[in-house]
């Protein structure tokens, strides 16, 4: 394995609740290296959605440390997360988040467009690619109503993958799936990170999809409960 | 039930806000119409009535019969007479204030018993009045005892100062009739007990028999019926008025037909048509009628657009409100609710807004009303001469139908949404039509529609300007036009909206951010959700320029042409006392009043003596005469005096009256002198004034318009249709014509002090007790424009409409606004977590904003001008009176423009700090969370 494209140290968030305060998440440690398909396990309110957030930099932990390619990500500020985000991350959310005004090309072209690349020949080729790549090379010019909620979420797959990112964050992307379609979007994710060398983080609590994981997070009770499985490097 | 919908409108607290305020406003303003206008009407007929008593200084409101009746069946049928017309006032639906009956034997011969010289023979009418005790005031003698009869059997009688001057009676003294003989055979008797006069001179008690006060010998009302109308009464003709007088406050608007209805009948049906005496009265109901249709059809038209707005508002909130429950509609229909108990949820929801909305709406509505009868110009208020409102029935009409457009507004769309499940939303939401009306070219038909009804009044202008002096109220397919044309000039932008977006797109599309690209498009894709919105802002944007340009315009032109119409600020013409020769016969020359006194006129700038006489002529060929009107002017002077607004006219003022100045018998002339008599300047016209002296003068220039001329004169013809006649003036040398034809009765021109009051003129006029052939002040008659009815509540309405549709549109674009904002939350959120900074969100929908808000509001400020620029004219037309004069001017205030953009502008600045509240409180985390549910 190469560099850990991720790393947390001892992450704690905690809620204002009345009389007190909630940890949903307690003190977890992981480590992803670069090209991992890792999944996020655990049921409902085990505090995956929470960390994942920390990880994306969309949230901030309460304790602990986060770092990303190296970086302590709350050294950054508020701006420079989010050039990180849209440099270099790429996300997939559990529901339909196409942009509704744009057709499926312009949805992914978007992506390039935040991070920054130039809207060329070159660009429009790549679109097309990662079109290509969820299976959609065929319906470039379809706006999202004109589309099945699966084939907007392989949309919004090609979309989080075509500026090239170093990792994609997907939350829950299969739920709303049936799971033939499950299946095939999370051999997909995994195939991202052989093909690109793209790290995925997807969280999931559908244990029929664990196979395909390089690496298994799971968490209950905003703890890892299966600490030490993977290797630090 | 009832609780699910108090918290689903407490969740959409803003909307059901929203709502309530449309409800409310919609409440008010169509309450206020009718109240507003019952008001109007009710000081419009008092002032008829105000009117009349003024000019004609009879009391206006009088119902009144004579009848003479012949000697055999007088007793009889006095009898039945006064039995009827005790019953008129109530048959006429009125509570008389005083009424007066009074009879009278017709005259009789008579002979003083005091067997005077100076007096042969003596015509008598003997009469009595009711109540007349209250009604006098002796000057001698007494007043006859309560009998009237005295010890020696004498009828008892007081005389009016003009009788007892006229008869040369003496009190005291004794007359017997001839003819005239008692029961008893016995020559009838009576003595002048005494001279009185009316106890109070205003008192209208004298004024229907009036002949008694100047030549009645009046005796006790009831012992002149016991004696000539009783059982056992003598038998003579008797002449009998009956009159009823009418407190005029008491008569309201809405009495006014049954009086008349009831009048006719009198007059038609009644078994004594022939003795009704009601013109002068019904003549003012009349009257009244004809202006207060021209009135009301005008008012009504200038309404609807206000309604239509309103109720256009109404639909469009309720509208967005289905849109943001939708899901829920349809998510409770698929959890099994039935359609009805989902229309039920909506019905109480619309029942709790439009009663909560009429108990606010109707006092708001009353207060509305009050402050249009204080409009004295386009948003300007008066308070001192606001209305008396009354609540009517047909108030109480207008507001049901209020109430139910209200309800209907919110709950008729339930059926509709609740007919949708989950899964037809899904497919509705799959499907992208374009509008209807975008298929149906419906904006190209209205634009068509429009155009036509613009050319055709433009064509028939004339027609226009005849039907206005004939009465007719403004043609309700004029105003709807301009609507008409405002709707689709409206649609006509949304369609090619989207091509101009796609064009600034093309051009800055290099440099266009991520931001950038989603706006531009959102908007070249998905405009029709915006469509009712920016239609909406389009509307009510172009229809307040317009209606404040109608307003300033109407009134400013009418003010402007009575201003010029009158010349001078203040013109005087004294009489003139004629010279009389040795035998105190009349000469016709007139004697010159002292001029000098005209200097201690503290209230005049400035005066000059005006020669005008309009009853000049031109000798044409040798029997044809131009009838003219002639002016001698001191050019100087006058010049101080007077002014021609530059823009009418082809050369400056003072340069017409330096031409004239130039040349001692030079002579300006009347356009129509060139036009119709084919003169040159350098032509001579010899021109001859009222008495047929004439003077010859060289023209030195043609006018259009000249201080007080009326280019031209129109009127109706007997056969009801309309003239228009071409006028002629000829001003010369006022010394010129005094050096010719001597000092002949002239005209004083005054231009007033800055601060000069009206109270001072009189009071001067008053010190030096001058006796007034012609005054008119021009302040005074620009105040009666001004008050003029139509003209009043033409502002009224159009004022009242502006505030109404700014009200709307602030409060419907905020709407808007946030709810674009919200409907949005989770595709914020996902941007966001993509890593779009805030900054970016704020400049796309700041760039939304201006492709929808901005671009709506310049689209409206240009269909606004380009309606006015068309259709004010025409409008305009219908307003004038029947003697304007001035050519039309387009009026527009920048101060309402101002007050228009300041309130979009306020409305957008807090758009703006609502977006930066919301978008500092919108969670990335949170907002993904919304889409998880």
């Amino acid at each position: 394995m190469s560099e850990p494209v991720i790393k947390t140290v001892n992450i704690k968030r905690a809620y204002d609740v009345p009389g007190g305060k909630f940890y949903a998440l307690k003190g977890i440690n992981a480590v992803i290296p670069q090209g991992t398909f890792a999944i996020l396990k655990g049921r409902s309110g085990s505090g995956k959605t929470t960390l994942m957030n920390i990880i994306g930099g969309l949230d901030n932990p309460t304790e602990g440390e986060v770092y990303f390619n190296g970086r302590n990500m709350s050294s950054l500020s508020e701006r420079d997360r989010e050039n990180l985000r849209r440099r270099e991350m790429g996300f997939v959310f559990q529901t339909v988040s196409l942009i509704p005004s744009l057709n499926a090309f312009q949805n992914v072209e978007f992506s390039i467009r935040m991070a920054g690349g130039k809207i060329n020949k070159e660009s429009s080729q790549r679109v097309e690619e990662c079109l290509k790549l969820v299976g959609l090379g065929s319906r470039m010019n379809h706006m999202p109503q004109e589309m099945s909620g699966g084939e907007q979420q392989r949309v919004a797959i090609a979309r989080s993958l075509a500026h090239r990112p170093k990792m994609l964050f997907a939350d829950e992307p299969t739920a709303e799936l049936d799971s033939a379609m499950a299946a095939k979007v999370t051999e997909l994710f995994k195939s991202m990170t052989r093909k690109e060398g793209i790290t995925v983080l997807m969280t999931t609590h559908d244990v029929g999809l664990m196979g395909a994981a390089d690496m298994i997070i799971e968490l209950e009770n905003g703890e890892r409960i299966n600490a030490g499985e993977e290797k630090e490097s | 039930m009832l609780r699910i919908m108090l918290q689903k409108m407490w969740h959409k607290r803003w909307m059901n806000l929203s709502l309530l305020l449309g409800c409310i406003l919609l409440v008010a303003t169509v309450v206020s119409f009718p109240l507003y206008q019952k008001s109007a009407y009710d000081r419009l007929l008092n002032d008829e009535f105000k009117n009349h008593l003024a000019t004609d200084g009879t009391w206006p409101t009088m119902t009144s019969f004579s009848i003479t009746c012949n000697k055999e069946r007088g007793g009889s049928t006095i009898k039945k007479l006064e039995e009827y017309m005790s019953k008129v006032p109530s048959d006429l639906g009125l509570t008389p204030k005083q009424t007066v009956y009074s009879y009278n034997l017709t005259k009789a011969v008579a002979h003083s018993e005091m067997n005077r010289s100076d007096v042969a023979e003596l015509n008598i009418v003997l009469g009595g009045m009711s109540d007349i005790e209250n009604h006098v005031k002796m000057l001698s003698g007494e007043i006859f005892s309560e009998t009237g009869i005295d010890s020696e059997g004498r009828i008892e009688v007081i005389v009016s100062q003009d009788c007892l001057v006229d008869k040369k009676f003496l009190v005291g003294e004794t007359i017997a009739f001839d003819h005239m003989k008692d029961a008893k055979g016995k020559a009838l008797r009576f003595v002048v007990k005494g001279v009185f006069e009316p106890a109070d001179n205003g008192d209208f008690y004298w004024q229907p028999d009036n002949k008694l006060l100047s030549t009645g010998c009046l005796m006790p009302f009831e012992t002149f019926k016991e004696m000539f109308t009783g059982e056992n009464a003598i038998k003579y003709s008797i002449s009998a008025n009956y009159s009823s007088m009418y407190e005029y406050d008491d008569i309201t608007s809405e009495k006014v037909e049954t009086i008349i209805n009831n009048a006719e009948h009198l007059k038609t049906k009644s078994k004594f048509k022939s003795v009704v005496k009601i013109h002068e009265f019904k003549e003012i109901l009349e009257n009244y009628i004809l202006k207060k249709n021209r009135i009301s059809a005008t008012l009504v038209i200038l309404q609807i657009p206000v309604l239509v707005m309103l109720a256009a508002f109404l639909f469009m909130i309720s509208g967005q409100m289905y849109e943001m429950e939708k899901n829920e509609i349809s998510v409770i229909k698929s959890r099994g609710s039935s359609g009805g108990q989902i229309f039920r949820l909506y019905l109480y929801q619309g029942l709790v807004l439009t009663i909560t909305g009429s108990l606010i709406g109707v006092p708001l509505g009353t207060l509305f009303s009050r402050i249009l009868g204080s409009t004295r110009n386009f948003l300007e208020f008066d308070t001192s001469r606001s209305l008396n409102v009354v609540f009517t029935d047909e108030a109480t009409m207008y507001l049901l139908i209020a109430m139910g457009v209200t309800l209907m507004s919110i709950t008729l769309p339930a059926i509709k949404h609740s007919r949708v499940t989950i899964v037809n939303l899904k497919q509705q939401k799959a499907l992208k039509k374009k509008a209807l009306w975008e298929k149906l070219f419906i904006d190209i038909v209205l634009l068509g529609v429009s155009f036509y009804g613009y050319y055709s009044f433009n064509k028939n202008s004339a027609d226009l300007s005849g039907a206005v002096l004939t009465g007719e109220s403004l043609d309700p397919l004029l105003y709807i036009s301009s609507s008409v044309f405002i709707v689709g000039a409206g649609l006509f932008f949304l369609r090619i909206q989207p091509y101009i977006i796609r064009l600034i797109y093309f051009i800055t599309k290099r440099r266009t951010s991520p931001a950038g690209f989603i706006s531009f498009q959102e908007n070249m894709k998905n405009t029709k959700k915006q469509h009712l919105i920016m239609l909406f802002l389009i509307m009510t944007i172009s229809l307040g320029m317009f209606h404040a340009t109608v307003a300033r315009t109407i009134l400013q032109n009418a003010v402007d042409n009575t201003a010029y119409k009158d010349g001078a600020d203040v013109i005087i013409q004294e009489n003139w006392p004629q010279k009389v020769d040795e035998n105190n016969r009349p000469t016709g020359e007139y004697k010159e009043p002292d001029f000098s006194k005209y200097a201690t006129m503290d209230f005049a700038a400035k005066y000059t003596k005006v020669l005008f006489d309009d009853k000049a002529f031109v000798k044409q060929g040798t029997t044809g005469r131009i009838a003219i009107t002639l002016m001698g002017i001191h050019t100087k002077e006058f010049g101080q005096i007077t002014n021609v607004d530059r823009s009418i006219i082809e050369k400056h003022y003072y340069t017409y009256l330096n031409e004239l100045a130039e040349n001692r018998n030079g002579i300006l002339v009347s356009r129509s002198f060139a036009n119709i008599h084919n003169y040159k300047v350098g032509d001579s016209i010899t021109y001859s004034n009222e008495r047929g002296e004439s003077l010859t003068g060289t023209i030195v220039d043609f006018f259009d318009y000249f201080p007080g001329y009326a280019p031209k004169a129109s009127g109706i013809n007997p056969d009801g249709t309309t003239y228009s006649d071409d006028q002629f003036l000829i001003v010369g040398h006022y010394d010129v014509m005094k050096n010719n034809w001597g000092v002949r009765p002239y005209e004083i021109w005054v231009k007033l002090n800055e601060n000069a009051d009206n109270k001072d003129i009189f009071n001067w006029i008053e010190s030096h007790n001058l006796s007034l052939k012609k005054y008119t002040n021009r302040n005074n008659d620009i105040d009666e424009t001004m008050e003029d009815p139509l003209l009043q509540g033409t502002n009224g309405v159009l004022t009242m409409g502006f505030a109404v549709t700014i009200i709307l549109c602030g409060v419907g674009y905020l709407i808007f606004w946030v709810m674009s904002i919200r409907e949005r939350e989770l595709i914020f959120g996902v941007l966001r977590a993509c890593g779009f900074h805030k900054r970016e969100i704020f400049h796309l929908l700041i760039n939304e904003q201006i492709f929808s808000g901005l671009f709506s509001v310049a689209a409206g400020i240009g269909i606004g001008k380009l309606t006015s620029f068309m259709f004010v004219p025409i409008l305009q037309t219908s307003y004038a009176s029947k003697d304007q004069m001035l050519p039309m001017k387009l009026i527009t205030e920048a101060s309402d423009m101002y007050k228009l953009y300041g309130i979009i502008g306020a409305v957008m600045a807090l758009c703006l700090v609502v977006l930066v509240v919301l978008l500092f409180r919108m969670n990335v985390t949170k907002a993904l969370k919304l889409g998880e549910e």
